[in-house]
């Protein structure tokens, strides 16, 4: 039987995968010279022997139940590397197997009603060593390109920050240049008219010269307080110092700043805020928002209008809303209008100076408290600006 | 050439069964290598031609489908074959191979272990069919198809005279349910012996 299994199978010598042939009883009738090279079981080693005690792992159910059904003819039956590993465990390395994928062909025996079984093994550890390696130079490659994606996204901030740095510095100089500029020499012109001319001047002009002064000083005034404040942003001096704050005291108090203007173009403010509502917020900040959006309301409302200022609590949160009866912001400005450098400037309805400067600092202010700004604006119902506060130190 | 694939009740119902009592057979086998209990469940046969059979893989949703091949010969012969969804092909992979796997390793891998999964359910309803026919079907080393449909479509002239029996099939594994179809070309003619030897069989359980 050997003799003519040899006989028949003596090519499969020559070939590159290992190949064995047993019998019903796991008797192992032929061992071919790349399976000898693999196991280091030359063939009179292993023919004849039982194939289950020389590699007890195909007595598990998953092989032998399958490599059983083969002796009753049952069709080729395949067994995967990545399933099982390997069929025959065969070292190449100190802790390395091979990697194999294993197929039996049910082979009709010659006066028999069992057949033979044919085992051939494919050794697919280079394969799959190239395979790894692959996949490694794959993630090295990966990597590398995600860090050059960050390393580009990093740098297109930085550009951003300095086009933002840049358009402030801009902006910076056009306030110098012109905003204070203008009425500084209004103001010049006045102190001069007054020194030179005070001896021929009536009471009643003296006294209208000296409101006029009065008015140019605090808008002066108003814009150096901004322009000081903001400089302070800009250069990191201003610290964040959160506490409870009644926002409806924050609002009457800037209401009172207030009144004498409105009062001149018979504005009426209105303060609708519930005196339960309690924001955690930088008591300083928050008066310099309301105080903006207060002074820009009475500013942009014409004479007999009125300024609503009000809020509600939603998601932990106060949205605090500004309304005015005044000009309608253009909606290309809109979302413009809170940024150094594209910011929106109009004279108020009075022919009032404003440099967009305000916003910018609310803007700045509302996001070191936590919160965001907006605007919406519709002809015939003037301009609402909306921010949010905290309600507690949470957010 | 159409042909007009008419079956009585009683033909489909042992067909069915026959399917059934196969994949039965192959869930031992999927079990041992799972270690855990796999169920395997056709609930539905329909025979079609090949210009119709596009139409009943897309129940599978998939844009792409896979596909283990394995040719049998015998008194009636042809190919089966078992198809999925890629989606579904990657996920049976990951569940046997008993690990989490990243997209590369289901790649490496995903061609040899769907061989041998689609290896184990066909042989096994090959087998039934071979043992219920009192036929011994010489069978062929299963090959894998990772573009089935375009591979399909390429070759659809190659089955116009075939008739198609597809059997949807649901492997329950743990918590998942994966369905795939056990599809089986039979040239016409092989499909008439197929239907006598049933005929045979229904008159031998009625007399």
């Amino acid at each position: 039987m050997k003799k003519e299994i040899e006989n028949n199978f003596e090519l499969y010598d020559f070939l590159p995968i290992g190949i064995c042939i047993i019998d019903e009883s796991y008797e192992i009738k032929y061992w071919n010279k790349r399976l000898a090279s693999w196991t280091g079981l030359e063939k009179d080693e292993s023919e004849g022997k039982n194939l289950l005690e020389l590699y007890p792992n195909l007595s598990k159910p998953a092989f032998k139940m399958r490599i059983d059904l083969m002796f009753e003819g049952h069709p080729p039956t395949y067994f995967s590397s990545l399933l099982h590993k390997y069929f025959l465990p065969v070292k190449v390395s100190e802790n390395e197997l091979q990697v194999q994928s294993t197929t039996l062909i049910s082979i009709p025996k010659k006066n028999s009603t069992k057949n033979l079984v044919l085992i051939s093994i494919e050794n697919e550890t280079n394969l799959h060593q190239r395979f790894q390696k692959y996949k490694q130079m794959k993630n090295k490659a990966t990597t590398e390109l995600n860090k050059r994606v960050e390393a580009e996204k990093r740098i297109n901030e930085y550009v951003k920050q300095l086009e933002e740095t840049n358009a402030s510095k801009d902006k910076f100089f056009s306030i110098i240049a012109h905003d204070l500029k203008s009425p500084f020499s209004g103001f010049l012109n006045l102190t001069k008219i007054l020194s030179e001319q005070l001896n021929f001047m009536t009471i009643n002009e003296i006294s209208e010269m000296s409101s006029a002064l009065k008015e140019s000083a605090n808008t002066l005034f108003k814009l150096l307080e901004n322009l000081l404040e903001w400089s302070r942003i800009q250069r990191g001096l201003i610290k964040h110092k959160p506490e409870k704050l009644s926002l409806n005291y924050i609002a009457k108090n800037n209401i009172d700043i207030q009144y004498e203007t409105a009062k001149q173009k018979k504005i009426e403010i209105l303060n609708k805020i519930n005196e339960d509502i309690e924001v955690y917020a930088d008591v300083s900040m928050v008066n310099t928002i309301l105080r903006n959006l207060l002074s820009n309301a009475v500013k942009f409302s014409f004479e007999d209008g009125f300024v609503e200022i009000e809020a509600i609590t939603k998601d932990d949160f106060a949205v605090v809303s500004v309304k005015d009866s005044g000009i309608v912001i253009p909606k290309d400005k809109l979302d413009k209008i809170f940024n150094i450098g594209e910011s929106y400037t109009n004279p108020g309805t009075s022919g009032e100076p404003s440099t967009g400067l305000g916003l910018v600092l609310c803007k700045e202010f509302v996001q070191l408290n936590g919160g965001r700004i907006s605007v919406n604006s519709t002809e015939g119902s003037g301009s609402i600006f909306t921010f949010t506060l905290p309600l507690s130190s949470e957010h | 050439m159409r042909m007009n694939i008419e079956l009585t009740e009683m033909q489909i119902d042992i067909i069915k069964e026959l399917m059934n009592v196969g994949v039965n057979e192959s869930t031992n086998i999927l079990s041992q290598i799972l270690n855990t209990e796999i169920e395997l469940n056709i609930p539905k046969i329909t025979f079609c031609q090949s210009d119709e059979l596009m139409d009943e893989l897309t129940l599978l949703g998939s844009e792409e489908l896979t596909a283990v091949n394995m040719k049998y010969k015998g008194e009636f012969s042809g190919t089966s074959q078992l198809v999925f969804s890629q989606e579904s092909a990657n996920k049976i992979v990951e569940i046997f191979s008993l690990q989490m796997l990243d997209n590369d390793d289901i790649e490496e891998n995903k061609s040899g272990a769907m061989i041998e999964i689609g290896n184990i359910v066909l042989n096994a309803v090959l087998a039934e069919f071979s043992n219920f026919f009192k036929d011994e079907f010489e069978f062929y080393i299963p090959d894998f198809y990772e573009n089935y449909k375009s591979e399909f479509y390429r070759s659809i002239d190659d089955y116009s005279d075939n008739i198609i029996l597809l059997g949807r099939t649901i492997f329950s594994i743990n918590q998942f349910d994966i369905t795939g179809d056990i599809i089986i070309f039979m040239k016409i003619e092989s499909f008439n012996t197929f239907i006598e030897l049933i005929n045979k069989y229904i008159k031998e359980i009625q007399e």
